[in-house]
């Protein structure tokens, strides 16, 4: 069954997002697992690092990459997401995102949800996500 | 012998030959695209199509699910996990966008959803973790022995990630990451790769409708 043929030319690549990708993170039951989108810029002339977030409302929260390889998804944790000066960093579905865990709370489309995202050494940036299907 | 045929090949007019070649060259490439003609995919085919695996769960009702019993309308199976925060939901999210642009022939579609997470996932969990998507999605799951059995026989693999003497009921679950389309004759006719737009989704099953 996996010997699978190729179709005659239909076969394309995967879509790129067709939408700015603004801060959201996926509806989900409490106890549930979500993930957090946006796009992480860097305007300064300085590497940015992201070494972690912090999600109040999750019991648990990771940076994780989704994986497709030979038709097998996995999730590799990342330590840490380093954003070249004047470059940015998608977090975007079946890539780069923000994994909660075991949510203290469901999230409802059209909640907001608050987001730290710690940055170099000491800085803190406060992300309002929006929540989504 | 040789200069006896081409001088028979040389009684033939020019344009003759120019038509005969034109006919052959339209043969040719006749039989080497007869297969592309139609319908044309979005989603890999499988060349030939071939008998779907069996699936039989018994959803949160207690009724059983058969897919060998859904003949006649088009059938998605994606297996994934509640747990999942991003593959599986996308999948699902864009299953109710296609089943939105398919319209009123969506009813002719069975969109299925089977955890292999049974550690975590009961049958009523995984329905109501479906429905959140859309009432469209079947949530579907079994045994952990079912469920093995089952992804042995789709010749899948699915796995826990991390230290296999983890007992905490936090980790990742590695699992297919392709939707696969059975026809209304039951047939395995498509593998749709992560990242197909419903757009995408949609013509495909239209196509098989």
């Amino acid at each position: 069954m996996l010997l699978l043929a190729a179709g005659c030319g239909a076969q394309q690549e995967p879509a790129a997002a067709a939408v700015p990708l603004e801060p959201h993170m996926r509806a989900a039951e409490q106890g549930a697992a979500s993930a957090v989108y946006f796009m992480l810029r860097n305007p300064s002339p300085d590497t940015l690092v992201l070494r972690g977030v912090e999600i109040d409302v999750a019991g648990g929260v990771a940076i994780h990459r989704s994986t497709d390889t030979n038709g097998m998804a996995s999730m590799v944790m990342q330590d840490s997401v380093i954003v070249p000066p004047r470059d940015s960093v998608a977090f975007q579905e079946r890539g780069l995102h923000v994994m909660a865990t075991n949510l203290h709370t469901a999230l409802n489309v059209g909640d907001t949800v608050v987001v730290r995202l710690l940055l170099q050494k000491v800085r803190v940036d406060t992300l309002r996500v929006e929540v989504r299907e | 012998m040789i200069t006896t045929i081409n001088a028979e090949r040389d009684t033939i007019p020019a344009a003759a030959r120019l038509t005969v070649m034109r006919l052959l060259f339209a043969g040719i490439a006749g039989l080497i695209f007869s297969g592309c003609h139609e319908p044309s995919f979005n989603g890999v085919a499988l060349d030939p199509p071939e008998r779907a695996p069996v699936l039989r769960l018994v959803d949160s009702s207690g009724a059983r699910f058969d897919l060998g019993q859904e003949r006649g309308k088009v059938v998605l199976v994606f297996f994934g996990y509640t747990h999942c925060p991003d593959i599986c939901p996308t999948t699902l999210v864009d299953w109710r966008r296609a089943a939105d642009l398919l319209g009123p022939k969506a009813e002719n579609v069975r969109f299925v959803f089977v955890s292999v997470d049974p550690e975590r996932d009961t049958p009523a969990l995984t329905q109501r973790y479906a429905a959140r998507f859309s009432p469209r999605i079947l949530g579907l799951t079994g045994t952990r022995p079912q469920v093995d059995a089952m992804l042995a026989t789709w010749k899948l693999a699915s796995f826990r990630d991390g230290d296999p003497g983890d007992t905490s009921m936090v980790y990742t679950i590695s699992h297919p990451s392709q939707v696969f389309v059975v026809d209304g004759d039951g047939q395995l006719r498509l593998m749709h790769r992560a990242g197909l737009t419903p757009a995408q989704v949609a013509a495909d099953i239209t196509e098989l409708l």
